[in-house]
């Protein structure tokens, strides 16, 4: 059974990766806390459902089409809400945030309703056997697209400008501003990709959450918690909170009872706190929120 | 002095005023004008269990049809609904609005049973009648209050019959269950329990979950360590849902019964088919496809009135509540609408066959009787998902 549940766990946490990604690509560069990433994916999803249903679009088209959209939702939601108020404190971007989730949230179940629906399911039922234990194709398959998108965007800030020009405008904005780096396009260019998270973490989660306004509530509230556990500067940090808040809870969940799930992520986060205020990879100093 | 004259004069006129407005304010209760009557329903329109919303649709179907044949005895049925996302602290603030603002004079085919148990106290501490809630719930079905009419057999008693099922059918000795952490869930594990005794099956694991839970992969893999040969899941649509994709992906065989508050289009559609194949449900109407006028009548409402709705059970619960409501108004006549004559009417229901249950029959409750002997719809059968469909399948006691 400890296989199986950490197996299940890791499926789970993957679930939360995501999220937790684009939580911290979006703090490390404007320091808002994104209340609205998980419905940013929630749309992508019903967009998904339009591009499959109505369109009769296969997998392969409607993932690119959703993911544009998805950036220029981003985009719109930079240059409408975050822009006009880009100069004050933390505590107003971060309720405009707010505001942009209960927007989106109040749109999608106006156009699309509130029930939830079923996802046209991508990926083979069966199970597939790995080390001993049982995971879904689907599982894997969010598995390998957290490892890889992680392993992408560590490279993108490592080694490309545009990458290199982000983390300068992390580090200090004013300078980086004296030096010739377009602040504004960078967070533009931010806000883009917060869309570009959403889109995989929407059209991947949706066959598994199923699809309704609320689809991405809890795990936008677990992707949080996996940021803050990595150290919200960190996209490795993130990811293996992710991971380690799924694996955790199913543990919990299996020897402790179902009641102890999701007091086991915030019991693990205090603790971690405590001990290591800045999260487990948030070693730099900055200015905290 | 003209003070004086006229002082008592004018406490005559206060005073007859006063004589004469009493018995009209008398007449009707609180929620009923000349022109209508104000019901009011709390219902998950948003939220992770908004799937039972179909309860408020097939309500609002039946209200707007009896509005547009003219109302009952010359007043029109307003229908107000909530929504409280199934969220308890919500349902008592709107449950408190439609007492206290609205003056709603019924509560009628609300949903929920932690909904239902948050507002069951102050919804009889201030005599509103709560006719057809969709809970089976112990604390909302063995109520010891006159106003309170459920809407169908507490899950306690549904939960006992399970057990059977699992002995005698799946020929079970040792079951797993799954079931929602909620007064619903519990209410069920006290039946399982006497179940347990009553039928001489062993119960190898209990696993709760969370209505929100986003999975139940680690309480599938226990049950299914647990090594139980069926399971009884006390699951809604959704979590059924998952727990059905959950066992499909562990390769888990065991034969399953799910509640009847689980029996809905929406598992296998959001499972996958092949997912519920051969699952068990409880039900408690008729399949939709039943040849009875008033259930081709509700059908064809619901296609009327919400037309992108697939007919599910639970429209019927809904249908349900509103139809022995408009009913009792009906019974009423011409004459005070108040809320002592609705119950004292309600109560007189006896053999009524023109709802969508075949036989409504209403007990007169007892001071030392519970609101069961309210209850609207007796007795439970069972149907099993196969070829994409529903099936009915004959419990061998039922036979």
């Amino acid at each position: 059974m400890f296989g199986q549940q950490v197996m299940s766990g890791l499926a789970t946490g993957s679930l939360y990766a995501l999220t937790a990604v684009a939580v911290v690509v979006v703090f490390r560069n404007t320091r808002v806390i994104n209340l609205a990433q998980g419905d940013f994916a929630m749309i992508a999803a019903f967009l998904g459902i339009v591009f499959l249903k109505n369109f009769q679009l296969n997998y392969y088209l409607m993932l690119p089409l959703v993911i544009l959209c998805s950036m220029l939702l981003g985009v719109l939601v930079e240059r409408l809400v975050m822009r006009p108020i880009a100069d004050t404190d933390w505590l107003t971007l971060f309720t405009a945030t707010l505001g942009v989730y209960y927007i989106l949230h109040g749109v999608a179940g106006w156009v699309w309703g509130r029930d939830t629906k079923a996802f046209p399911v991508t990926f083979d039922a069966k199970p597939i056997s790995v080390f001993g234990t049982l995971v879904s194709e689907g599982h894997l398959f969010n598995m390998a697209w957290a490892v890889c998108i992680g392993l992408v965007l560590f490279l993108f800030f490592k080694y490309t400008k545009q990458g290199i020009a982000m983390r300068a405008v992390t580090d200090d904005p004013e300078t980086a501003k004296l030096m010739g780096i377009p602040v504004r396009f960078i967070v533009l260019l931010t806000w883009a990709m917060a869309g570009f998270l959403a889109a995989f973490a929407g059209i991947l989660l949706a066959p598994i959450v199923y699809v309704s306004p609320e689809m991405m509530d809890e795990v936008l509230v677990k992707g949080y918690v996996a940021a803050v556990f990595g150290g919200l500067y960190s996209i490795p940090g993130a990811i293996l909170g992710a991971l380690m808040i799924g694996v955790a809870e199913n543990l919990a969940g299996g020897y402790l009872g179902a009641h102890y799930k999701t007091a086991t992520a915030f019991a693990m986060i205090v603790v971690l706190l405590t001990f290591r205020p800045k999260g487990l990879f948030g070693i730099q100093a900055r200015r905290e929120i | 002095m003209l003070y004086r004259r006229k002082l008592p004069l004018a406490l005559a006129t206060i005073a007859i005023a006063s004589i004469s407005t009493t018995p009209l304010a008398a007449q009707d209760d609180a929620g009923v004008t000349d022109k209508d009557v104000l019901i009011c329903s709390y219902q998950p329109m948003t939220g992770s269990v908004s799937s039972y919303f179909r309860m408020g649709k097939g309500a609002d179907a039946w209200i707007k049809h009896v509005n547009e044949q003219g109302g009952i005895n010359g007043r029109t049925i307003e229908f107000k609904m909530a929504d409280d996302k199934y969220e308890p602290p919500r349902t008592a603030d709107i449950v408190k609005r439609f007492v206290e603002r609205n003056k709603c004079f019924a509560i009628v085919a609300p949903l929920g049973s932690a909904p239902t148990s948050a507002v069951i106290d102050y919804i009889v501490e201030n005599k509103v009648p709560l006719i057809g809630a969709g809970t089976g719930a112990d604390k909302n079905v063995y109520y010891k209050s006159r106003y309170v009419f459920p809407l169908y057999a507490p899950y306690d008693l549904e939960g006992t019959e399970l057990v059977r099922f699992a002995k005698e059918v799946l020929k079970a000795k040792k079951i797993a269950v799954l079931y929602q952490n909620d007064p619903s869930g519990k209410s069920h594990m006290l039946g399982i329990e006497v179940g347990l005794k009553k039928f001489g099956v062993e119960m190898t694991v209990a696993e709760g979950y969370q209505p929100k839970e986003l999975d139940v992969s680690s309480q599938v893999i226990k049950m299914k360590d647990s090594g139980a040969d069926a399971v009884i899941c006390s699951c809604a649509p959704e979590p059924a849902a998952k727990f059905y994709t959950e066992r499909q992906k562990l390769g888990w065989k065991a034969p399953v019964v799910n509640v009847f508050f689980g029996k809905s289009p929406k598992v296998p559609e959001l499972a996958g088919k092949e997912a519920v194949e051969g699952v068990y449900f409880a039900t408690i109407y008729r399949e939709w496809d039943d040849p009875a006028p008033q259930i081709q009548q509700a059908k064809a409402l619901l296609k009327k009135y919400y037309p992108e709705e697939e007919p599910d059970a639970v429209h019927l619960w809904g249908f349900t509540g509103v139809q022995v409501f408009t009913e009792a108004l009906k019974r009423m006549g011409k004459g005070p609408i108040t809320r002592e004559r609705l119950i004292e009417t309600l109560e007189g229901i006896k053999n009524w066959k023109d709802s969508v249950v075949p036989n409504v029959n209403i007990e007169k409750m007892g001071p030392d009787d519970t609101a069961i002997k309210h209850l609207l719809v007796p007795g439970m059968s069972y149907v099993v998902y196969k070829g994409g469909n529903f099936q009915g399948f004959k419990a061998p006691w039922n036979e």
